[in-house]
C-alpha cells in the first residue's frame, strides 16, 4: 500500500440506492475533480466528463483536518451505479493523462491512512491489521484465479514479450561495447510492438466492461411521471429491475441496463435508460436539492441518447423533448390494455406492457431507427474489472505511444523507448506483480553472448 | 605501541583510495587518516584492464568527480585513448571510457594522495581487527615490520616529464628505520576495509594454483577468519584476468585499428582542457579467436578451474565470461573478438581483452597464437583465474557500514562487487560516512535518484548478488536523470555541504550552474514570427551544432557546447524527466520513513514468515528501500508500516 497514491472507493452501502457515495482522499484528490482550492463543506459542483457534465454534491475537507488526514472529498452522485462507474473510469483516465496516481482502494484503507496520518489512535486502529490480513488473503484469491483464468495468461503472455523487447533493447544500449550483441533493428521492434497493441485492442474490444457497455448505443425511455415506462424497461429487460408502483415518480434514478435485441445477423446490444418522469420535478425547484440535479441528469441522458422512446398515456400529451430532433424519436402509446377512452398520439406505435403486446415490433423499430449493426462478439469475452481494464488500457496507451514514436521516426532514441517499454511494463506488472531492472538483465545473460 | 587516528582505511585499491581520499577531505587540515596496505608501491593498481568507465561506469566516474574524488583525475592524467561509449545514441546512456597508461594511473593515485598531507600511508599486513567490548570497531593490529612509507619526492619530479614509463611515488616497504618493532595497534572509531580479491586469495592457470590476490602478490588470510568470527556471512566469488602479450611480437599492423574519439573529453570537471590530454594518444587492435582453439578449450574443460567445478566459488560474472564459458555457452560460434589493448606508452605490454581464462598454458598459448596477428606472439603473463572470500552485502547499511560492527565500513569487491569505478563509488560513500562517524555527524546515504551510486549501494544491500555486481544503466529506473553530463548538478553542490568538494571544484560549478540559466532562460524567450529556441531544442531533427548557430544568431553568444548541449538533452527528455520526477516524489514519502533497528519482524501480526525472514536478513533502512528487498510484497509493506506507525508490532486484542 503506497500512501502518498490518491484513492478511490464507492462508500455507500452496495445495492441500488438514489445516490451514491464516492470518496478520494490524497494528494490528488482535488485536482483530479477539477476543484481548485475548493471550500470546506458542503458544495454544489459539476465534473467536466467527456460525456459531459456530472452534477454533483462535494463534501471537501482538507488535510490534514481530516477523516484520514489528506485531502479528501466525498461526491454526493445522482443515478445510478452505471453512472457511478463511468465517473470512476474517467478519473481513472484523468489521472493516467496527468499523471497523478490514482487507484482503487483496499478493504480498510480510508482508515488505515487515518491511522498513518495520525488521525486515529492505536486503539481505534487495532483491527485494521486483521482487516489489511483480510486484503492480503484477498489478493491471494484473485492473484490465483487470475492467474488460472484467461486474463492471467494474456497478461504472462504480455509481460513475457515486453521483457523479451525491453531485453534486447537493453542489450543494445548496455552491451553495445560488446562483440556479439545484435540490438533488435527499429523495425521488427515496430512490428512486435503493433502486435502487441493489435492483440491488445483485439482483448479490450471483446472484454465485457462498463466502457464497452457505455459506447453501445443508448435508447431511453422518456415521458410523462406514471407514463409506464419502468414497466417497459422490466418487459423488455425480461426481469424486475426497477420498482414499479402505480404511484407517479416512482423511478427517481436513470437506470441502465443493457438489452440484447436479436438482428438477423447476430446481436445488436443496447443500453437501455430509465428515466425519471420529465414533469415529475418541479422546474420550480432550489437548483441545489437532489431532485433538481435528477432532472438535469434525466434531460442530459435524452441528449446524449441515440434514440429516445418517448412514452405517452393515454390521454396525456407527449412530454416534449427539447433539443432532440425528430429522427431520434420513437413515439410510442403505452398501457394499450387499458379500454381506449382517452385519446391516443397519432402515428404513434401501440404497446401494452402487462400484455406484451407490440413489444416485439419495437424491439424490431428500436434495431431499425438505430440502423446498427450487431455489435456483440461471439464467446470467448474476458470479464474485466476496473483494475485490470485500467492496466491493460494504461499498457495499450504506452505501447501506442511507442509505436508512434517509432513510426514518426524509426531512429527514435532507444532509451526513450527503453523508457516507455518499462512503463508498459510497469503498468502490466500491476496485474503480475513487479519486474525488476534484474529480470531484464536476467533475460539478457540468458539470451546473449556479453563480455569481452 | 598503538597510534591514534580518526579514520582507517585497508587496501589501497580503488575503493581504499577514494575512501581514505573523502574521508581527508571531510577532516580537513587536523584530520588524521591512516591508509595501510601490503605494498605502497602498489596503490592504485589496475589489476586487469587498464581502462577507466564505460557503460554505466562512466556515469559513476563523473559522479565520483562530482563529489570530488580521485578517479576522473587519474584518468585524464593517464589517458591513451578516449572514446565515449554509444555516442550516437541519447546523452542519458553514452558512457565515457578510456584506456590508462597503468603505470601513469597508478602513479598519478600516488601522487594525488602523497599531497593529502592528513593521510599518512603504513605499509603492513593486517591479520587482526581490534573490537571493543560493546561490540564496535577499534582500530587495527599490524604485525612487526610494517610501518609508516613517505612519497619520494624525487620520483614525483622525475614522473613528471612523461618521457618514461611512471615510477611509483611510494616504496614497497619502509625504511628499515621506519619498521616496526613490535605488534603495532592503529586505533581509530572508523575502519573502512577494502580487501579487493585478496581474503583467502588463490589463483589458478590450469591445475597450478597459487596463494595471492594478484599476479606476484600475496593473499590476506586472517581478516576472512577473523570477520567469520565477527558473526559475518561470508561468501566466495571468482573473476579472471586473460594473457598478456609483447606487443613487439605481434604483427601489429596488419591487424585492425581501432581509435579513439577526435575530440576527447576529459572525465574531471577539473581538468584544464587546454594541457589536455596529457600523453599521446595510441589506438588499439582488433583481431579474434580461431575454431581450431574452440575444439582444443573444448577438449581441454576438464583442465579449466573456472569452469570444471575446481574452483570453490559460486559464480563468476557473465557479463565478463572467461573464454572457455564462452565457448560452451554459445557452441555455434566458432570465432570471437579479441581487442589488443596497450597497457602503457613506454612498456611492450599488451591486454588480450576477450579472452579471460584459467585454462593451462599450453592452451592458452595455442589460443594466443591461432589469433591473426598473434602467430609468434610471446606471452608476458599468463592468465589466470582468482577465487576470493567476500562479505555478503546485505550485512551492510547503504551507508557502507555494517550492522554487526559499529564503525566498521567494507569498500570494493569486498562487497561482491566488480570493476574499478563501482569499487571507487563504494570507497568514496564508505570513506565519507567514515569520517562522519568520527567527527558524530549523522551517516548518509546517496539516494537512487541522485546518482548510479546510490542505485548500487541501494541494490548491494537489497538483494544477494548472484555475481559480481557491475553497473549496467538498465539498474537505473532514473536513467534519464543519471547522465555523465549532469553529474556536477546532481552532486556538486551535496557534496560541497558535506565537505567533500573543495571551493576550487564548488566555484567552477557555480558559475557552470549560473552560465546553464542563463541559457534556459533565454532558450525560453519567444521571438516574434520564429520558434523559440527551446521549441527548436525539442525538435530530434535540429542538431546541436544547428541551433548553436542560432544561438549566436539571436544573441550574437557562442555558449560553450557542453552546456548548450545539456539544455538540448533537458528539453529532449522534458516529458519523460518529468514523468520520473513525479515517480520520485511519489516514492519519496516511503524512501524517507525509516524502520527502526529495534522493530522486532516478529512481531509485525499478519506478517508472512517469507517476509519476516527477508526483514530479518536485509534489515532495510527505510520503508522504500524494505519495498524493493525480495520477499516483501506490497501487502507486507503495509503491515511494517502500520507497525512502524505504531511504534512496535500492531498486535490484534484478544478478547
Amino acid at each position: 500500500m503506497d500512501v502518498s497514491d490518491t484513492i478511490i472507493a464507492i462508500s455507500s452501502p452496495p445495492g441500488r440506492s438514489r445516490r451514491t457515495l464516492l470518496r478520494l482522499s490524497g494528494p490528488d484528490a482535488f485536482g483530479l475533480l477539477g476543484l481548485s482550492d475548493p471550500p470546506r463543506g458542503c458544495s454544489r459542483h459539476e465534473v467536466e466528463l467527456p460525456e459531459g457534465r456530472l452534477p454533483v454534491v462535494a463534501l471537501v475537507a482538507r488535510g490534514p483536518a481530516s477523516f484520514t488526514g489528506d485531502d479528501l472529498v466525498e461526491l454526493v452522485v445522482p443515478g445510478s451505479r452505471c453512472l457511478v462507474d463511468l465517473l470512476q473510469r474517467r478519473l481513472h483516465d484523468r489521472a493516467a493523462s496527468t499523471g497523478a496516481r490514482l487507484r482503487d482502494a483496499g478493504p480498510g484503507e480510508f482508515t488505515a491512512r487515518a491511522f498513518f496520518n495520525g488521525r486515529i489512535d492505536l486503539l481505534q486502529a487495532e483491527g485494521i491489521a486483521e482487516l489489511i490480513r483480510a486484503e492480503t488473503d484477498a489478493q491471494l484469491t484473485a492473484a490465483r484465479d487470475l492467474a488460472d483464468g484467461a486474463l492471467g495468461r494474456l497478461a504472462s503472455e504480455l509481460l513475457a514479450e515486453l521483457i523479451r523487447l525491453t531485453a534486447l533493447v537493453e542489450a543494445g544500449i548496455d552491451f553495445t561495447d560488446q562483440e556479439d550483441v545484435v540490438a533488435i533493428e527499429p523495425v521488427d521492434l515496430l512490428v512486435a510492438l503493433r502486435g502487441i497493441a493489435s492483440s491488445l485492442d483485439r482483448v479490450l474490444a471483446d472484454a465485457i466492461s462498463i466502457e464497452s457497455l457505455a459506447s453501445v448505443p443508448t435508447v431511453v425511455l422518456a415521458g410523462p411521471p406514471n407514463a409506464g415506462k419502468s414497466s417497459l424497461f422490466n418487459r423488455l429487460l425480461g426481469r424486475e429491475r426497477t420498482v414499479v408502483a402505480d404511484l407517479a415518480g416512482t423511478t427517481r434514478d436513470v437506470l441502465r441496463e443493457p438489452l440484447a435485441l436479436a438482428l438477423s445477423d447476430g446481436v445488436l446490444e443496447v443500453m437501455l435508460v430509465d428515466v425519471a418522469g420529465l414533469d415529475e420535478v418541479e422546474q420550480h425547484l432550489p437548483a441545489s436539492t437532489i431532485e433538481a440535479s435528477m432532472r438535469r441528469a434525466a434531460l442530459q441522458a435524452i441528449r446524449v441518447a441515440d434514440l429516445v422512446v418517448r412514452c405517452t398515456p393515454p390521454g396525456e400529451p407527449p412530454s416534449g423533448l427539447p433539443g432532440v430532433p425528430d429522427a431520434r424519436i420513437l413515439e410510442v402509446s403505452t398501457k394499450d390494455d387499458l379500454p381506449a377512452r382517452e385519446p391516443r398520439t397519432p402515428g404513434a406505435m401501440r404497446l401494452s406492457a402487462r400484455t406484451g403486446s407490440g413489444l416485439d415490433r419495437l424491439r424490431t423499430a428500436i434495431a431499425t431507427a438505430l440502423g446498427a449493426s450487431p455489435n456483440v462478439p461471439a464467446s470467448g469475452r474476458l470479464v474485466l474489472g476496473s483494475r485490470h481494464d485500467s492496466a491493460l488500457r494504461g499498457c495499450r496507451r504506452r505501447v501506442g505511444a511507442l509505436v508512434d514514436m517509432l513510426e514518426a521516426s524509426l531512429s527514435a532514441p532507444s532509451e526513450l523507448v527503453a523508457a516507455e517499454l518499462r512503463s508498459a511494463i510497469d503498468e502490466i506488472g500491476l496485474l503480475q506483480g513487479r519486474v525488476t531492472p534484474d529480470d531484464i538483465l536476467e533475460h539478457v545473460f540468458a539470451s546473449f553472448c556479453v563480455g569481452k | 605501541m598503538s597510534t591514534r587516528y580518526d579514520v582507517i582505511v585497508v587496501g589501497g585499491g580503488h575503493a581504499g583510495t577514494e575512501a581514505a581520499w573523502a574521508a581527508a577531505s571531510i577532516l580537513g587540515r587536523d584530520g588524521r587518516v591512516a591508509l595501510v596496505t601490503m605494498d605502497p608501491s602498489r596503490i592504485g593498481t589496475m589489476s586487469c584492464n587498464p581502462a577507466i568507465g564505460g557503460l554505466g561506469k562512466g556515469q559513476i566516474v563523473r559522479e565520483i568527480d562530482a563529489l570530488g574524488g580521485m578517479m576522473g583525475l587519474a584518468a585524464d592524467a593517464s589517458g591513451i585513448l578516449f572514446k565515449v561509449l554509444n555516442s550516437s545514441r541519447g546523452a542519458a546512456v553514452r558512457g565515457p571510457r578510456c584506456q590508462s597508461d597503468k603505470y601513469a594511473y597508478r602513479a598519478e593515485v600516488q601522487r594525488l594522495l602523497s599531497r593529502q598531507h592528513s593521510i599518512s600511508v603504513v605499509a603492513g599486513r593486517i591479520d587482526r581487527l581490534l573490537v571493543d567490548s560493546t561490540g564496535a570497531i577499534e582500530g587495527v593490529l599490524v604485525p612487526p615490520g610494517g610501518g609508516l612509507v613517505e612519497a619520494d619526492r624525487s620520483v614525483l619530479e622525475l614522473n613528471r616529464c612523461r618521457t618514461a614509463r611512471a615510477q611509483p611515488v611510494f616504496p614497497p616497504e619502509p625504511l628499515e628505520a621506519d619498521r616496526f618493532v613490535e605488534p603495532t595497534r592503529l586505533l581509530a572509531r572508523s575502519v573502512v576495509l577494502t580487501t579487493g580479491t585478496f581474503m583467502r586469495a588463490i589463483m589458478h592457470t590450469g591445475p597450478t594454483t597459487t596463494e595471492g590476490g594478484r599476479a606476484g602478490e600475496g593473499s590476506a588470510v586472517g581478516i576472512s577468519g577473523m570477520l567469520r568470527e565477527l558473526g559475518f556471512e561470508l561468501g566466495r566469488l571468482k573473476t579472471g584476468t586473460p594473457p598478456r602479450l609483447l606487443r613487439g611480437s605481434i604483427d601489429w599492423e596488419d591487424l585492425e585499428p581501432q581509435f579513439g574519439d577526435p575530440q576527447p573529453i576529459p572525465f574531471s570537471d577539473l581538468t584544464d582542457p587546454e594541457s589536455f590530454p596529457e600523453l599521446r594518444q595510441v589506438d588499439c587492435r582488433l583481431t579474434r579467436t580461431d575454431p581450431s582453439s574452440h575444439e582444443l578449450i573444448r577438449a581441454n574443460l576438464h583442465r579449466a578451474p573456472m569452469h570444471s567445478g575446481a574452483i570453490d566459488a559460486e559464480s563468476g560474472p557473465r557479463y565478463c565470461p572467461s573464454i572457455e564459458d564462452k565457448v560452451v555457452r554459445f557452441p555455434d560460434r566458432d570465432s570471437h573478438h579479441v581487442f589488443l589493448e596497450p597497457e602503457s606508452l613506454f612498456c611492450d605490454e599488451v591486454y588480450c581483452n576477450g579472452i579471460s581464462t584459467s585454462l593451462p598454458a599450453d592452451v592458452q598459448e595455442h589460443v594466443v597464437r591461432s589469433m591473426p596477428g598473434c602467430s609468434a606472439a610471446e606471452i608476458l603473463r599468463w592468465g589466470y583465474a582468482v577465487e576470493y572470500d567476500m562479505v555478503r552485502p546485505h550485512q551492510l547499511d547503504a551507508t557502507g557500514m555494517t550492522r554487526l560492527v559499529r564503525g566498521l565500513f567494507l569498500a570494493g569487491q569486498i562487497n561482491g562487487t566488480s570493476g574499478y569505478e563501482e569499487a571507487g563509488g563504494q570507497g568514496l560513500v564508505a570513506g565519507m560516512n567514515a569520517a562522519r562517524l568520527a567527527l558524530d555527524l549523522p551517516l548518509e546515504t546517496l539516494s537512487r535518484d541522485q546518482a548510479y551510486i546510490g542505485v548500487m549501494m541501494d541494490d548491494l544491500v537489497t538483494r544477494t548478488p548472484r555475481e559480481p555486481y557491475r553497473m549496467f544503466t538498465s539498474r537505473a529506473e532514473h536513467r534519464l536523470l543519471l547522465r555523465s553530463d549532469n553529474a556536477d548538478q546532481r552532486l556538486t553542490d551535496w557534496g560541497h555541504e558535506r565537505g567533500l568538494v573543495d571551493e576550487v571544484r564548488w566555484s567552477a560549478w557555480r558559475s557552470r550552474a549560473t552560465e546553464l540559466e542563463r541559457i534556459r532562460a533565454l532558450c525560453e524567450q519567444r521571438v516574434a514570427g520564429a520558434p523559440s529556441v527551446a521549441e527548436l531544442m525539442k525538435r530530434q531533427d535540429q542538431t546541436p551544432e544547428a541551433i548553436s548557430r542560432v544561438c549566436s544568431a539571436r544573441w550574437g553568444i557562442d555558449f560553450p557546447s557542453s552546456l548548450l548541449d545539456r539544455v538540448v538533452t533537458e528539453y529532449r527528455y522534458e516529458g519523460y524527466i518529468r514523468r520520473q520526477a513525479s515517480e520520485v516524489k511519489r516514492q519519496r514519502r516511503n524512501e524517507s520513513m525509516r524502520i527502526p533497528r529495534e522493530l522486532d519482524p516478529q512481531s509485525i501480526h499478519g506478517l508472512r514468515n517469507e517476509a519476516r525472514d527477508a526483514l530479518r536478513r536485509y534489515r532495510p533502512a527505510t520503508l522504500g528501500q524494505a519495498g524493493r528487498v525480495e520477499g516483501i510484497t506490497p501487502a507486507d509493506l503495509t503491515l511494517i508500516s502500520l507497525a512502524i506507525r505504531g511504534g512496535g508490532g500492531v498486535a490484534p486484542r484478544t478478547r
